[in-house]
C-alpha cells in the first residue's frame, strides 16, 4: 500500500525538452561544459549495519560533463541516444553502492574520500549500547563491483520518469538490480522544490553476496535473502542567492524491507540522508 | 583554369563569417557569357545567425541565375514556390523569408527536375542544451 500511494502522488502532463523556458533552468545543462558545484554545511547519511558509520556530508561534490551523447554526472558514465525529444535511452555504467555501507573510504564514495570528516561518527544506534554480536567487522570484505545497465527517460513539464536496470559486468554479485523514480520539480518564488518517489529492486543474489553472513557459521543460516523492494522519498529545496551560491536544503528516507532487515548485519530498517548549507558552482 | 577556380573557391569557403547574415557566395560572380555550365546562380546569404535555438531568423535573400540558353523554371525554397520564369537566359529574386532551421533552395524546371540546390543553414549562438539524466547531489 506504501508503495502505491508514493507512486500516485504525480500526473502525467505534456511534452517537454530544454527549449521549454519552464524546465530549462533547473535541469537543463550547456552541452561541452565542465559543472563542478561544491555544497558546504552540515548533514549526514546513516548507516543501517551494525558497526558501520554514517557518512557526515559536511563537503558535497556535484560534477557532470555532458557532450552530445556521452555524458559523466556524478560517478555514473553514460551514452544516450534521443529517441524522441521527451524520451532518452541511455547506456550507463558505474560502481555498485552497496560496499558503501561497508566502509566510509571506498570507490563508491569516491567524491567524498577526501572531504569526509575523520572524527568518530557513530550511527545512533550504538552510541549507548553494548557491542552487538555480530557486525561489518565481524565477516569478510564485500566485493567492489561494477554495474552496467539500461537508463530510460521520460521527461515531461516540470516532471521526470526514470527507469534503471543494472547488471553486475564484473561477476562480484552475479544479480542485478533495478530502479523507477518520478521527480517533479516547481517553483515557488525564487526557491526551487523538487520531490521525488523512488521504487529499488534489488536480486537475491546481490542481497546474500553483500548481507549474507554464511561465513559465520550455521547460527546464522536462519537468514536466506530473497529479492528486496526499498520505497524511498526524497524533498529538495535550493534557493538562489548569486549566480554561483544557492541555499540549500534535503532529506531523503529510504525504508527497508524484511529482506535486508532479516540480515544479522542490519540494525535498523531505514537510511536517512539530509542536508542543509550553501552550494558554490565553480563552472 | 578549372584548378584556378576550385582554390578560389576553396578561399572563399574558408574566410571567417561574423555577420547575423553571412553573405557567403557558392561561385564567383559570374555573367551569362562567363557561366561553363548550363545553368549558374549566385545565392546570399547562405547561412543566418541567431542568439537562441529555435529562434526565427529573417533574412533577405538574394538570387541571381544565369543561362546559355533560354530557360522555363521556378526556385523553391523547400516546397514552397518564391518565383518563376519563363524563357530566359537569367533571372533575378529578392524575398524576406524566415527560417528556424535547415531549408533547401532549388531552381526547378517544369517537370519539377532540380536544376540546381542549395542549403541555407540557421545557426545559434546558444550552446546546445540537454537535460540531466542523473539527479543532482546522488553522489550519496
Amino acid at each position: 500500500m506504501r508503495l502505491l500511494l508514493i507512486f500516485l502522488l504525480f500526473p502525467v502532463l505534456a511534452l517537454a525538452d530544454c527549449r521549454e523556458t519552464a524546465v530549462a533552468n533547473q535541469s537543463c545543462i550547456d552541452t561541452d561544459k565542465l559543472y563542478i558545484q561544491l555544497g558546504m554545511g552540515l548533514g549526514h547519511r546513516s548507516n543501517p549495519l551494525a558497526g558501520g558509520r554514517n557518512l557526515p556530508y559536511w563537503l558535497l561534490p556535484d560534477l557532470s560533463y555532458y557532450s552530445k551523447h556521452w555524458f559523466f554526472d556524478n560517478s555514473t558514465l553514460g551514452y544516450s541516444f534521443e529517441l524522441t525529444p521527451a524520451w532518452q535511452l541511455s547506456m550507463v555504467t558505474r560502481l555498485n553502492e552497496e560496499k558503501g555501507y561497508f566502509q566510509r573510504a571506498h570507490a563508491s564514495n569516491l567524491l567524498n574520500r577526501f572531504m569526509v570528516s575523520n572524527a568518530e561518527m557513530v550511527g545512533p544506534n550504538m552510541r549507548n549500547q553494548p557491542r552487538l554480536p555480530l557486525s561489518i567487522k565481524d565477516v569478510k570484505t564485500r566485493p567492489t563491483a561494477l554495474d552496467a545497465g539500461l537508463q530510460l527517460d521520460w521527461f515531461l513539464p516540470q516532471l521526470q520518469l526514470r527507469a534503471n536496470w543494472w547488471h553486475d559486468v564484473s561477476a562480484k554479485y552475479q544479480g542485478q538490480h533495478a530502479s523507477l523514480t518520478l521527480q517533479k520539480g516547481w517553483q515557488q518564488g525564487q526557491a526551487h522544490w523538487q520531490l521525488s518517489s523512488a521504487l529499488y529492486w534489488k536480486s537475491a543474489d546481490l542481497m546474500r553476496t553483500y548481507y549474507g553472513v554464511d561465513e559465520v557459521g550455521d547460527e546464522m543460516s536462519y537468514y536466506r535473502p530473497g529479492d528486496s523492494w526499498q520505497p524511498e522519498l526524497k524533498l529538495m529545496v535550493s534557493y538562489p542567492i548569486t549566480q554561483q551560491w544557492v541555499g540549500l536544503v534535503f532529506y531523503r528516507y529510504r525504508w527497508l524491507d524484511n529482506a535486508m532487515t532479516d540480515s544479522p548485519l542490519v540494525q535498523e530498517n531505514n537510511i536517512r540522508g539530509w542536508f542543509i548549507g550553501l552550494s558554490y558552482q565553480f563552472f | 583554369m578549372p584548378y584556378l577556380s576550385l582554390l578560389v573557391l576553396t578561399l572563399t569557403a574558408a574566410a571567417p563569417v561574423a555577420a547575423t547574415a553571412l553573405p557567403i557566395q557558392t561561385t564567383p560572380q559570374m555573367t551569362a557569357a562567363a557561366c561553363p555550365e548550363t545553368i549558374c546562380w549566385q545565392v546570399t546569404p547562405q547561412v543566418c545567425l541567431v542568439d537562441q535555438q529555435q529562434q526565427l531568423c529573417k533574412l533577405e535573400l538574394s538570387l541571381s541565375w544565369q543561362s546559355q540558353q533560354q530557360l522555363s523554371l521556378c526556385v523553391y525554397l523547400d516546397q514552397q514556390q518564391l518565383s518563376c520564369w519563363s524563357a530566359q537566359r537569367q533571372g533575378q529574386l529578392k524575398s524576406a523569408v524566415g527560417l528556424t532551421g535547415p531549408a533547401i533552395l532549388q531552381l526547378r524546371d517544369p517537370k519539377q527536375q532540380v536544376l540546381l540546390s542549395q542549403q541555407l543553414n540557421v545557426l545559434s549562438r546558444q550552446p546546445e542544451r540537454r537535460r540531466r539524466l542523473v539527479a543532482p547531489w546522488s553522489v550519496f
